[in-house]
Protein backbone atom coordinates (compact mmCIF):
# COMPACT_ATOMS: atom_id res chain seq x y z
CA UNK A 1 0.00 0.00 0.00
CA UNK A 2 1.42 3.25 -1.12
CA UNK A 3 -0.04 5.48 1.51
CA UNK A 4 -0.70 5.17 5.15
CA UNK A 5 -3.89 3.43 6.30
CA UNK A 6 -6.61 5.94 7.00
CA UNK A 7 -7.73 5.91 10.60
CA UNK A 8 -11.33 6.76 11.39
CA UNK A 9 -12.92 7.18 14.82
CA UNK A 10 -16.66 6.64 15.21
CA UNK A 11 -18.38 7.86 18.36
CA UNK A 12 -21.97 6.93 19.20
CA UNK A 13 -23.65 5.80 22.41
CA UNK A 14 -25.44 3.07 20.46
CA UNK A 15 -23.04 0.10 19.84
CA UNK A 16 -25.21 -1.21 17.00
CA UNK A 17 -24.68 2.04 15.11
CA UNK A 18 -20.92 1.68 15.62
CA UNK A 19 -21.02 -1.87 14.29
CA UNK A 20 -23.04 -0.78 11.27
CA UNK A 21 -20.57 2.00 10.54
CA UNK A 22 -17.72 -0.46 10.76
CA UNK A 23 -19.47 -2.73 8.28
CA UNK A 24 -19.96 0.11 5.78
CA UNK A 25 -16.22 0.51 5.49
CA UNK A 26 -15.50 -3.21 5.32
CA UNK A 27 -14.31 -3.01 1.73
CA UNK A 28 -12.30 0.13 2.33
CA UNK A 29 -8.74 0.06 3.59
CA UNK A 30 -9.63 2.05 6.67
CA UNK A 31 -8.78 1.33 10.24
CA UNK A 32 -11.93 1.96 12.25
CA UNK A 33 -11.90 2.86 15.93
CA UNK A 34 -15.12 3.07 17.93
CA UNK A 35 -16.10 4.77 21.16
CA UNK A 36 -19.45 4.83 22.99
CA UNK A 37 -18.89 8.30 24.48
CA UNK A 38 -17.05 11.54 23.85
CA UNK A 39 -14.80 10.82 26.85
CA UNK A 40 -13.81 7.44 25.43
CA UNK A 41 -13.32 9.07 22.05
CA UNK A 42 -10.83 11.55 23.53
CA UNK A 43 -8.92 8.70 25.20
CA UNK A 44 -8.62 6.89 21.90
CA UNK A 45 -7.40 10.07 20.20
CA UNK A 46 -4.75 10.42 22.88
CA UNK A 47 -3.64 6.81 22.52
CA UNK A 48 -3.53 6.62 18.75
CA UNK A 49 -1.76 9.09 16.56
CA UNK A 50 -2.89 10.21 13.17
CA UNK A 51 -6.60 9.63 13.35
CA UNK A 52 -7.72 11.62 10.36
CA UNK A 53 -11.49 11.58 10.49
CA UNK A 54 -14.06 11.52 13.24
CA UNK A 55 -17.73 10.68 12.88
CA UNK A 56 -19.67 11.57 15.98
CA UNK A 57 -23.25 11.38 17.15
CA UNK A 58 -24.75 14.64 18.41
CA UNK A 59 -26.92 13.53 21.29
CA UNK A 60 -25.09 11.41 23.81
CA UNK A 61 -25.26 11.07 27.55
CA UNK A 62 -22.45 12.96 29.26
CA UNK A 63 -20.46 14.95 26.76
CA UNK A 64 -22.54 15.71 23.68
CA UNK A 65 -21.24 15.64 20.14
CA UNK A 66 -20.58 19.36 19.86
CA UNK A 67 -18.67 19.54 23.14
CA UNK A 68 -16.64 16.52 22.08
CA UNK A 69 -15.84 17.87 18.62
CA UNK A 70 -14.98 21.27 20.08
CA UNK A 71 -12.35 19.60 22.26
CA UNK A 72 -11.11 17.62 19.29
CA UNK A 73 -10.84 20.80 17.25
CA UNK A 74 -8.81 22.52 19.98
CA UNK A 75 -6.36 19.62 20.39
CA UNK A 76 -6.33 18.11 16.88
CA UNK A 77 -7.44 20.87 14.54
CA UNK A 78 -6.36 18.99 11.42
CA UNK A 79 -8.86 16.18 11.90
CA UNK A 80 -11.92 16.07 9.69
CA UNK A 81 -15.05 16.14 11.80
CA UNK A 82 -18.44 14.84 10.74
CA UNK A 83 -21.62 14.85 12.81
CA UNK A 84 -24.04 12.00 12.29
CA UNK A 85 -27.25 12.71 14.14
CA UNK A 86 -30.94 11.94 14.25
CA UNK A 87 -31.53 15.14 16.10
CA UNK A 88 -31.25 17.74 13.40
CA UNK A 89 -32.81 20.95 14.55
CA UNK A 90 -31.39 24.22 13.35
CA UNK A 91 -29.77 25.10 16.66
CA UNK A 92 -27.76 21.89 16.87
CA UNK A 93 -26.47 22.28 13.32
CA UNK A 94 -25.43 25.87 13.98
CA UNK A 95 -23.67 24.82 17.18
CA UNK A 96 -21.85 22.01 15.48
CA UNK A 97 -20.64 24.21 12.65
CA UNK A 98 -19.49 27.09 14.85
CA UNK A 99 -18.11 25.28 17.84
CA UNK A 100 -16.95 22.00 16.39
CA UNK A 101 -15.86 23.42 13.01
CA UNK A 102 -17.35 20.40 11.35
CA UNK A 103 -16.94 19.35 7.78
CA UNK A 104 -20.38 17.85 7.35
CA UNK A 105 -23.63 17.30 9.17
CA UNK A 106 -25.23 14.01 8.14
CA UNK A 107 -28.63 13.13 9.51
CA UNK A 108 -29.78 9.74 10.67
CA UNK A 109 -31.00 7.46 9.26
CA UNK A 110 -28.09 7.79 6.90
CA UNK A 111 -27.59 6.50 3.42
CA UNK A 112 -24.59 4.16 3.29
CA UNK A 113 -23.38 5.30 -0.11
CA UNK A 114 -23.71 8.95 0.74
CA UNK A 115 -21.75 8.44 3.92
CA UNK A 116 -19.06 6.48 2.08
CA UNK A 117 -18.74 9.13 -0.60
CA UNK A 118 -18.59 11.93 1.95
CA UNK A 119 -15.85 10.21 3.92
CA UNK A 120 -13.93 9.43 0.77
CA UNK A 121 -14.13 13.00 -0.50
CA UNK A 122 -13.15 14.41 2.87
CA UNK A 123 -10.05 12.29 3.05
CA UNK A 124 -8.93 13.13 -0.45
CA UNK A 125 -9.43 16.79 0.05
CA UNK B 1 -131.66 68.08 66.93
CA UNK B 2 -129.73 67.18 70.04
CA UNK B 3 -131.17 66.59 73.43
CA UNK B 4 -129.73 69.71 75.06
CA UNK B 5 -131.63 71.91 72.60
CA UNK B 6 -134.94 70.16 73.38
CA UNK B 7 -134.30 70.78 77.05
CA UNK B 8 -133.58 74.43 76.38
CA UNK B 9 -136.79 74.91 74.35
CA UNK B 10 -138.75 73.33 77.09
CA UNK B 11 -137.18 75.70 79.59
CA UNK B 12 -138.06 78.66 77.35
CA UNK B 13 -141.68 77.52 77.16
CA UNK B 14 -141.70 77.31 80.87
CA UNK B 15 -140.28 80.81 81.08
CA UNK B 16 -142.96 82.25 78.79
CA UNK B 17 -145.73 80.52 80.72
CA UNK B 18 -144.35 81.96 83.92
CA UNK B 19 -144.82 85.47 82.48
CA UNK B 20 -148.50 84.79 82.10
CA UNK B 21 -148.87 83.25 85.39
CA UNK B 22 -146.78 85.07 87.92
CA UNK B 23 -148.45 83.03 90.56
CA UNK B 24 -146.06 80.34 89.80
CA UNK B 25 -143.82 82.87 91.49
CA UNK B 26 -140.21 83.10 92.42
CA UNK B 27 -139.91 79.42 92.89
CA UNK B 28 -140.17 78.90 89.18
CA UNK B 29 -137.56 81.52 88.34
CA UNK B 30 -135.09 80.00 90.72
CA UNK B 31 -135.85 76.64 89.18
CA UNK B 32 -135.29 78.03 85.73
CA UNK B 33 -132.04 79.71 86.67
CA UNK B 34 -130.69 76.57 88.13
CA UNK B 35 -131.84 74.66 85.03
CA UNK B 36 -129.98 77.19 82.88
CA UNK B 37 -126.80 76.67 84.90
CA UNK B 38 -127.15 72.95 84.45
CA UNK B 39 -127.65 73.39 80.77
CA UNK B 40 -124.63 75.65 80.42
CA UNK B 41 -122.51 73.20 82.35
CA UNK B 42 -123.71 70.40 80.17
CA UNK B 43 -123.02 72.47 77.06
CA UNK B 44 -119.51 73.18 78.24
CA UNK B 45 -118.98 69.51 78.95
CA UNK B 46 -120.29 68.45 75.53
CA UNK B 47 -118.21 71.08 73.78
CA UNK B 48 -115.13 69.80 75.56
CA UNK B 49 -116.06 66.28 74.58
CA UNK B 50 -116.51 67.30 70.97
CA UNK B 51 -113.24 69.18 70.95
CA UNK B 52 -111.51 66.18 72.44
CA UNK B 53 -112.95 63.76 69.91
CA UNK B 54 -112.16 66.25 67.17
CA UNK B 55 -108.61 66.36 68.42
CA UNK B 56 -108.45 62.56 68.50
CA UNK B 57 -109.73 62.41 64.96
CA UNK B 58 -107.36 65.15 63.85
CA UNK B 59 -104.53 63.40 65.61
CA UNK B 60 -105.42 60.27 63.75
CA UNK B 61 -105.74 62.14 60.50
CA UNK B 62 -102.78 64.43 60.85
CA UNK B 63 -100.11 61.99 59.96
CA UNK B 64 -97.28 63.53 57.99
CA UNK B 65 -96.65 62.39 54.41
CA UNK B 66 -100.18 61.10 54.00
CA UNK B 67 -102.97 63.39 53.03
CA UNK B 68 -106.44 62.42 54.19
CA UNK B 69 -109.79 64.02 53.43
CA UNK B 70 -113.43 63.27 53.55
CA UNK B 71 -115.55 64.60 50.72
CA UNK B 72 -119.13 64.11 49.68
CA UNK B 73 -119.89 62.37 46.41
CA UNK B 74 -119.76 65.70 44.57
CA UNK B 75 -116.30 66.44 45.88
CA UNK B 76 -117.13 68.99 48.57
CA UNK B 77 -114.50 68.84 51.28
CA UNK B 78 -115.94 67.88 54.66
CA UNK B 79 -112.69 67.29 56.45
CA UNK B 80 -109.04 67.53 55.52
CA UNK B 81 -105.76 67.08 57.35
CA UNK B 82 -102.70 69.29 57.21
CA UNK B 83 -100.85 67.18 54.67
CA UNK B 84 -103.95 67.26 52.48
CA UNK B 85 -104.19 71.03 52.66
CA UNK B 86 -100.48 71.29 51.85
CA UNK B 87 -101.00 69.06 48.85
CA UNK B 88 -103.74 71.34 47.57
CA UNK B 89 -101.66 74.40 48.40
CA UNK B 90 -104.26 76.16 50.62
CA UNK B 91 -105.05 76.58 54.30
CA UNK B 92 -107.38 74.11 55.90
CA UNK B 93 -109.93 76.83 56.76
CA UNK B 94 -110.10 77.99 53.16
CA UNK B 95 -110.64 74.49 51.85
CA UNK B 96 -113.42 73.50 54.18
CA UNK B 97 -116.69 73.13 52.29
CA UNK B 98 -114.94 73.92 48.98
CA UNK B 99 -115.02 71.55 46.04
CA UNK B 100 -111.90 69.40 45.85
CA UNK B 101 -111.95 69.29 42.06
CA UNK B 102 -111.50 73.05 41.87
CA UNK B 103 -108.04 72.69 43.36
CA UNK B 104 -106.81 69.90 41.18
CA UNK B 105 -105.18 70.18 37.73
CA UNK B 106 -107.68 69.36 35.02
CA UNK B 107 -106.31 65.97 34.01
CA UNK B 108 -106.15 64.77 37.57
CA UNK B 109 -109.52 66.15 38.53
CA UNK B 110 -111.11 64.32 35.57
CA UNK B 111 -109.48 61.12 36.60
CA UNK B 112 -110.46 61.55 40.24
CA UNK B 113 -114.04 62.24 39.27
CA UNK B 114 -114.05 59.01 37.30
CA UNK B 115 -112.68 57.06 40.25
CA UNK B 116 -115.18 58.68 42.65
CA UNK B 117 -118.17 57.70 40.53
CA UNK B 118 -116.68 54.22 40.23
CA UNK B 119 -116.51 53.95 44.02
CA UNK B 120 -120.06 55.29 44.36
CA UNK B 121 -121.46 52.76 41.90
CA UNK B 122 -119.39 49.72 42.93
CA UNK B 123 -119.27 50.65 46.63
CA UNK B 124 -115.76 49.24 46.64
CA UNK B 125 -112.48 50.99 47.25
CA UNK B 126 -110.04 51.66 44.43
CA UNK B 127 -106.42 52.74 44.27
CA UNK B 128 -104.67 54.60 41.53
CA UNK B 129 -101.34 56.13 40.89
CA UNK B 130 -100.42 59.39 39.36
CA UNK B 131 -97.20 61.13 38.39
CA UNK B 132 -97.25 64.84 38.72
CA UNK B 133 -94.39 67.33 38.45
CA UNK B 134 -91.82 64.67 39.11
CA UNK B 135 -93.52 63.25 42.17
CA UNK B 136 -95.46 60.05 42.33
CA UNK B 137 -98.69 59.89 44.29
CA UNK B 138 -100.73 56.87 45.27
CA UNK B 139 -104.42 57.50 45.92
CA UNK B 140 -106.68 55.18 47.88
CA UNK B 141 -110.38 55.94 47.55
CA UNK B 142 -112.73 54.39 50.14
CA UNK B 143 -116.54 54.54 50.10
CA UNK B 144 -118.27 55.75 53.28
CA UNK B 145 -121.77 54.26 53.41
CA UNK B 146 -124.89 55.28 55.30
CA UNK B 147 -127.12 52.83 57.16
CA UNK B 148 -128.83 51.84 53.92
CA UNK B 149 -125.48 51.01 52.37
CA UNK B 150 -125.56 53.94 49.97
CA UNK B 151 -122.26 55.69 49.43
CA UNK B 152 -122.70 59.21 50.72
CA UNK B 153 -119.16 60.24 51.36
CA UNK B 154 -115.76 59.35 50.12
CA UNK B 155 -112.53 59.08 52.07
CA UNK B 156 -109.45 59.88 50.06
CA UNK B 157 -105.96 59.04 51.23
CA UNK B 158 -102.99 60.13 49.22
CA UNK B 159 -99.41 59.24 49.83
CA UNK B 160 -96.34 60.69 48.15
CA UNK B 161 -94.24 57.68 47.06
CA UNK B 162 -91.67 59.64 45.06
CA UNK B 163 -88.85 58.78 47.43
CA UNK B 164 -89.87 55.17 47.61
CA UNK B 165 -90.08 54.99 43.84
CA UNK B 166 -86.71 56.61 43.50
CA UNK B 167 -85.29 54.14 45.99
CA UNK B 168 -86.91 51.31 44.08
CA UNK B 169 -85.49 52.71 40.88
CA UNK B 170 -82.05 52.88 42.45
CA UNK B 171 -82.47 49.34 43.71
CA UNK B 172 -83.51 48.18 40.27
CA UNK B 173 -80.53 49.93 38.75
CA UNK B 174 -78.20 48.39 41.28
CA UNK B 175 -79.74 45.01 40.62
CA UNK B 176 -79.40 45.53 36.89
CA UNK B 177 -75.78 46.51 37.35
CA UNK B 178 -75.22 43.44 39.48
CA UNK B 179 -76.87 41.27 36.88
CA UNK B 180 -74.71 42.78 34.13
CA UNK B 181 -71.64 42.29 36.25
CA UNK B 182 -72.71 38.76 36.96
CA UNK B 183 -73.19 38.10 33.28
CA UNK B 184 -69.77 39.58 32.59
CA UNK B 185 -68.30 37.30 35.20
CA UNK B 186 -70.03 34.29 33.70
CA UNK B 187 -68.77 35.23 30.23
CA UNK B 188 -65.29 35.88 31.57
CA UNK B 189 -65.36 32.58 33.38
CA UNK B 190 -66.41 30.64 30.32
CA UNK B 191 -63.84 32.47 28.24
CA UNK B 192 -61.24 31.65 30.82
CA UNK B 193 -62.33 28.05 30.77
CA UNK B 194 -62.14 27.86 27.00
CA UNK B 195 -58.79 29.68 26.93
CA UNK B 196 -57.47 27.34 29.56
CA UNK B 197 -58.53 24.27 27.67
CA UNK B 198 -57.14 25.69 24.45
CA UNK B 199 -53.92 26.40 26.29
CA UNK B 200 -53.94 22.87 27.62
CA UNK B 201 -54.55 21.63 24.12
CA UNK B 202 -51.80 23.72 22.58
CA UNK B 203 -49.52 22.78 25.45
CA UNK B 204 -50.38 19.19 24.72
CA UNK B 205 -49.61 19.73 21.05
CA UNK B 206 -46.34 21.44 21.97
CA UNK B 207 -45.30 18.60 24.23
CA UNK B 208 -46.39 16.07 21.62
CA UNK B 209 -44.12 18.01 19.26
CA UNK B 210 -41.19 17.82 21.65
CA UNK B 211 -41.93 14.20 22.31
CA UNK B 212 -42.09 13.50 18.60
CA UNK B 213 -38.77 15.21 18.02
CA UNK B 214 -37.21 13.18 20.84
CA UNK B 215 -38.85 9.96 19.73
CA UNK B 216 -37.81 10.66 16.15
CA UNK B 217 -34.21 10.78 17.31
CA UNK B 218 -34.59 7.52 19.17
CA UNK B 219 -36.24 5.86 16.19
CA UNK B 220 -33.67 7.22 13.75
CA UNK B 221 -30.86 5.42 15.55
CA UNK B 222 -32.24 1.88 15.17
CA UNK B 223 -33.65 2.67 11.74
CA UNK B 224 -30.19 3.93 10.82
CA UNK B 225 -28.33 0.83 11.77
CA UNK B 226 -31.04 -1.59 10.60
CA UNK B 227 -31.04 0.04 7.16
CA UNK B 228 -27.29 0.10 7.04
CA UNK B 229 -27.04 -3.50 8.20
CA UNK B 230 -29.54 -4.63 5.59
CA UNK B 231 -27.38 -2.98 2.95
CA UNK B 232 -24.32 -4.69 4.32
CA UNK B 233 -26.20 -7.98 4.50
CA UNK B 234 -27.06 -7.65 0.83
CA UNK B 235 -23.41 -7.27 0.05
CA UNK B 236 -22.54 -10.22 2.28
CA UNK B 237 -25.12 -12.35 0.53
CA UNK B 238 -23.76 -11.41 -2.88
CA UNK B 239 -20.36 -12.51 -1.70
CA UNK B 240 -21.65 -15.75 -0.22
CA UNK B 241 -23.64 -16.50 -3.38
CA UNK B 242 -20.58 -15.94 -5.52
CA UNK B 243 -18.56 -18.12 -3.23
CA UNK B 244 -21.32 -20.74 -3.28
CA UNK B 245 -21.51 -20.91 -7.04
CA UNK B 246 -17.74 -21.16 -7.15
CA UNK B 247 -17.82 -24.06 -4.69
CA UNK B 248 -20.66 -25.88 -6.49
CA UNK B 249 -18.97 -25.27 -9.81
CA UNK B 250 -15.66 -26.64 -8.53
CA UNK B 251 -17.40 -29.60 -6.95
CA UNK B 252 -19.27 -30.59 -10.09
CA UNK B 253 -16.03 -30.35 -12.00
CA UNK B 254 -13.81 -32.20 -9.62
CA UNK B 255 -16.02 -33.81 -6.98
CA UNK B 256 -16.57 -37.52 -6.42
CA UNK B 257 -19.93 -38.84 -7.62
CA UNK B 258 -21.13 -39.97 -4.19
CA UNK B 259 -20.32 -36.65 -2.57
CA UNK B 260 -22.09 -34.68 -5.28
CA UNK B 261 -25.31 -36.65 -4.85
CA UNK B 262 -25.16 -36.20 -1.11
CA UNK B 263 -24.67 -32.46 -1.52
CA UNK B 264 -27.59 -32.33 -3.95
CA UNK B 265 -29.84 -34.13 -1.43
CA UNK B 266 -28.88 -31.74 1.38
CA UNK B 267 -29.41 -28.81 -0.95
CA UNK B 268 -32.97 -29.98 -1.53
CA UNK B 269 -33.58 -30.75 2.12
CA UNK B 270 -32.64 -27.20 3.15
CA UNK B 271 -34.45 -25.66 0.16
CA UNK B 272 -31.25 -23.83 -0.66
CA UNK B 273 -32.39 -22.82 -4.14
CA UNK B 274 -35.53 -21.22 -2.80
CA UNK B 275 -33.61 -19.47 -0.04
CA UNK B 276 -31.04 -18.12 -2.46
CA UNK B 277 -33.80 -16.71 -4.59
CA UNK B 278 -35.85 -15.33 -1.74
CA UNK B 279 -33.00 -13.71 0.17
CA UNK B 280 -32.77 -10.82 -2.24
CA UNK B 281 -36.50 -10.13 -2.00
CA UNK B 282 -36.42 -10.42 1.75
CA UNK B 283 -33.83 -7.72 1.96
CA UNK B 284 -35.57 -5.49 -0.55
CA UNK B 285 -38.84 -5.77 1.40
CA UNK B 286 -37.11 -5.03 4.68
CA UNK B 287 -35.39 -2.01 3.18
CA UNK B 288 -38.73 -0.80 1.86
CA UNK B 289 -40.10 -1.16 5.39
CA UNK B 290 -37.33 0.91 6.92
CA UNK B 291 -37.75 3.50 4.19
CA UNK B 292 -41.39 3.82 5.22
CA UNK B 293 -40.49 4.19 8.86
CA UNK B 294 -38.02 6.88 7.83
CA UNK B 295 -40.73 8.76 5.99
CA UNK B 296 -43.21 8.54 8.84
CA UNK B 297 -40.63 9.84 11.29
CA UNK B 298 -39.72 12.65 8.94
CA UNK B 299 -43.35 13.69 8.52
CA UNK B 300 -43.93 13.46 12.23
CA UNK B 301 -40.96 15.70 12.81
CA UNK B 302 -41.90 18.20 10.17
CA UNK B 303 -45.46 18.25 11.45
CA UNK B 304 -44.74 18.72 15.08
CA UNK B 305 -41.44 20.51 15.32
CA UNK B 306 -42.19 23.27 17.75
CA UNK B 307 -39.36 25.60 16.87
CA UNK B 308 -40.58 25.79 13.32
CA UNK B 309 -43.85 27.38 14.28
CA UNK B 310 -42.88 30.71 12.88
CA UNK B 311 -44.58 33.10 10.55
CA UNK B 312 -43.15 32.43 7.13
CA UNK B 313 -43.96 31.88 3.52
CA UNK B 314 -45.26 28.37 2.95
CA UNK B 315 -46.83 26.25 0.29
CA UNK B 316 -50.33 25.25 1.36
CA UNK B 317 -50.26 22.27 -0.98
CA UNK B 318 -47.19 20.99 0.84
CA UNK B 319 -48.95 21.49 4.17
CA UNK B 320 -51.91 19.49 2.90
CA UNK B 321 -49.65 16.70 1.63
CA UNK B 322 -47.63 16.39 4.80
CA UNK B 323 -50.77 16.45 6.95
CA UNK B 324 -52.38 13.84 4.77
CA UNK B 325 -49.37 11.60 5.37
CA UNK B 326 -49.88 11.90 9.10
CA UNK B 327 -53.57 11.07 9.10
CA UNK B 328 -53.28 8.52 6.35
CA UNK B 329 -53.39 5.65 8.84
CA UNK B 330 -56.79 6.75 10.06
CA UNK B 331 -58.16 7.09 6.58
CA UNK B 332 -56.65 4.44 4.36
CA UNK B 333 -58.97 1.54 5.15
CA UNK B 334 -62.26 3.27 4.49
CA UNK B 335 -61.60 6.43 2.57
CA UNK B 336 -60.68 7.16 -0.99
CA UNK B 337 -58.88 10.48 -1.06
CA UNK B 338 -59.04 12.67 -4.15
CA UNK B 339 -56.58 15.49 -4.38
CA UNK B 340 -57.14 18.42 -6.69
CA UNK B 341 -54.29 20.64 -5.65
CA UNK B 342 -54.24 23.75 -7.77
CA UNK B 343 -51.49 26.12 -8.71
CA UNK B 344 -51.38 28.44 -5.73
CA UNK B 345 -48.85 31.00 -4.57
CA UNK B 346 -46.84 30.75 -1.37
CA UNK B 347 -48.52 32.62 1.43
CA UNK B 348 -47.13 33.94 4.65
CA UNK B 349 -48.61 31.93 7.52
CA UNK B 350 -47.93 29.70 10.50
CA UNK B 351 -47.54 26.43 8.58
CA UNK B 352 -47.61 24.21 11.70
CA UNK B 353 -50.88 25.73 12.74
CA UNK B 354 -52.40 25.33 9.31
CA UNK B 355 -51.22 21.72 9.40
CA UNK B 356 -53.26 21.36 12.53
CA UNK B 357 -56.27 22.90 10.82
CA UNK B 358 -56.02 20.41 7.97
CA UNK B 359 -55.40 17.54 10.35
CA UNK B 360 -58.46 18.32 12.45
CA UNK B 361 -60.64 18.72 9.36
CA UNK B 362 -59.33 15.51 7.80
CA UNK B 363 -59.68 13.48 11.00
CA UNK B 364 -63.24 14.75 11.40
CA UNK B 365 -64.00 13.91 7.78
CA UNK B 366 -62.62 10.42 8.32
CA UNK B 367 -64.66 9.94 11.47
CA UNK B 368 -67.81 11.08 9.69
CA UNK B 369 -67.41 8.24 7.23
CA UNK B 370 -68.60 5.03 8.80
CA UNK B 371 -67.90 2.31 6.30
CA UNK B 372 -66.58 3.59 3.05
CA UNK B 373 -66.52 7.00 1.49
CA UNK B 374 -64.57 9.70 -0.25
CA UNK B 375 -62.71 12.79 0.82
CA UNK B 376 -61.94 15.41 -1.78
CA UNK B 377 -59.28 18.00 -1.07
CA UNK B 378 -59.20 20.93 -3.44
CA UNK B 379 -56.95 23.97 -3.38
CA UNK B 380 -57.17 27.02 -5.59
CA UNK B 381 -56.82 30.74 -5.36
CA UNK B 382 -58.42 33.96 -6.46
CA UNK B 383 -57.01 37.48 -6.53
CA UNK B 384 -56.89 37.93 -2.81
CA UNK B 385 -56.80 34.59 -1.09
CA UNK B 386 -55.93 30.92 -1.12
CA UNK B 387 -58.81 28.49 -0.69
CA UNK B 388 -58.87 24.97 0.62
CA UNK B 389 -61.95 22.82 0.41
CA UNK B 390 -62.23 19.52 2.24
CA UNK B 391 -65.39 17.61 1.38
CA UNK B 392 -66.45 14.23 2.72
CA UNK B 393 -69.27 11.85 1.90
CA UNK B 394 -69.88 11.09 5.57
CA UNK B 395 -72.89 11.27 7.84
CA UNK B 396 -73.27 15.05 7.72
CA UNK B 397 -74.23 17.46 10.49
CA UNK B 398 -77.84 18.17 11.46
CA UNK B 399 -79.21 21.70 11.09
CA UNK B 400 -79.58 22.31 14.81
CA UNK B 401 -75.97 21.39 15.45
CA UNK B 402 -74.23 23.09 12.56
CA UNK B 403 -74.38 26.52 14.16
CA UNK B 404 -72.62 25.23 17.23
CA UNK B 405 -69.77 23.18 15.81
CA UNK B 406 -67.16 25.90 16.29
CA UNK B 407 -68.09 26.37 19.95
CA UNK B 408 -65.48 25.07 22.33
CA UNK B 409 -66.52 21.82 24.07
CA UNK B 410 -69.34 21.17 21.64
CA UNK B 411 -69.06 17.64 20.37
CA UNK B 412 -71.32 15.13 18.69
CA UNK B 413 -68.85 12.34 19.08
CA UNK B 414 -69.24 9.68 21.72
CA UNK B 415 -67.59 10.14 25.10
CA UNK B 416 -63.83 9.87 24.90
CA UNK B 417 -63.69 10.28 21.14
CA UNK B 418 -63.91 14.03 20.87
CA UNK B 419 -62.87 16.83 23.16
CA UNK B 420 -65.10 19.34 21.42
CA UNK B 421 -62.00 21.44 20.80
CA UNK B 422 -60.91 20.39 17.34
CA UNK B 423 -63.05 22.77 15.32
CA UNK B 424 -62.76 25.58 17.83
CA UNK B 425 -58.99 25.41 17.46
CA UNK B 426 -59.46 25.35 13.69
CA UNK B 427 -61.61 28.44 13.94
CA UNK B 428 -59.09 30.28 16.11
CA UNK B 429 -56.21 29.51 13.82
CA UNK B 430 -58.15 30.62 10.74
CA UNK B 431 -59.16 33.83 12.49
CA UNK B 432 -55.55 34.42 13.50
CA UNK B 433 -54.74 34.31 9.80
CA UNK B 434 -57.61 36.73 9.15
CA UNK B 435 -59.24 34.03 7.12
CA UNK B 436 -62.68 32.51 6.99
CA UNK B 437 -64.12 29.09 7.38
CA UNK B 438 -67.44 28.07 5.96
CA UNK B 439 -69.31 24.84 6.43
CA UNK B 440 -72.07 23.23 4.42
CA UNK B 441 -73.61 19.96 5.31
CA UNK B 442 -76.43 17.69 4.39
CA UNK B 443 -77.38 14.92 6.74
CA UNK B 444 -76.57 11.54 5.24
CA UNK B 445 -74.81 13.12 2.28
CA UNK B 446 -71.67 14.71 3.68
CA UNK B 447 -69.98 17.85 4.84
CA UNK B 448 -67.82 20.43 3.11
CA UNK B 449 -65.50 22.83 4.87
CA UNK B 450 -64.07 25.70 2.91
CA UNK B 451 -61.14 27.60 4.33
CA UNK B 452 -60.05 30.89 2.86
CA UNK B 453 -56.80 32.54 3.87
CA UNK B 454 -55.89 35.98 2.59
CA UNK B 455 -52.64 36.02 0.64
CA UNK B 456 -51.61 39.15 2.49
CA UNK B 457 -52.33 39.46 6.19
CA UNK B 458 -51.40 41.81 8.95
CA UNK B 459 -50.52 39.61 11.85
CA UNK B 460 -49.74 40.96 15.31
CA UNK B 461 -46.66 39.07 16.25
Amino acid sequence: MSRETIRILCVDDEPNVLKSLKRIFLDEEYEIFTAVSGEEGLEILHEHDAIQLIISDYRMPGMDGVAFLKKVYERWPDTIRIVLSGYADTASVVDAINEGHIYKFISKPWNDNELRVNVCNAIER
Amino acid sequence: MNSSKIKRDKAMQNLVADDHDSAVGENTIDQLLSQKDDLLKELEKKTAEIRQSEQIILGLLDIPHESAMLVNTKGRILAINTAGAQMLGRGRDVLFQQNLFDFLPEAISDRSREKFSEVVSTRKDVSFMEDQNGSSLVHHVYPVKDDAGIVTQIALYTRDVTERKKAEERLRETQKKLETMNMELITAYSELKSTQSKMLQSEKMASIGQLAAGVAHEINNPVGFVTSNLGTLRKYIDKIMEYHSFVTGSLSEFGATGVLEKIEAERKRYKIDYIMEDMGELIEESLEGTARVKKIVRDLKSFSRVDEDEYKAADINECVESTLNIVWNELKYKVEVHKELGDIPLIRCYPQQLNQVFMNLLVNAGQAIENHGEITIRTWCDDTSVKIRIADTGCGISKDKISRIFEPFFTTKEVGKGTGLGLSIVYDIIKKHQGDIDVQSQEGKGTTFEVSIPAVQEIDE
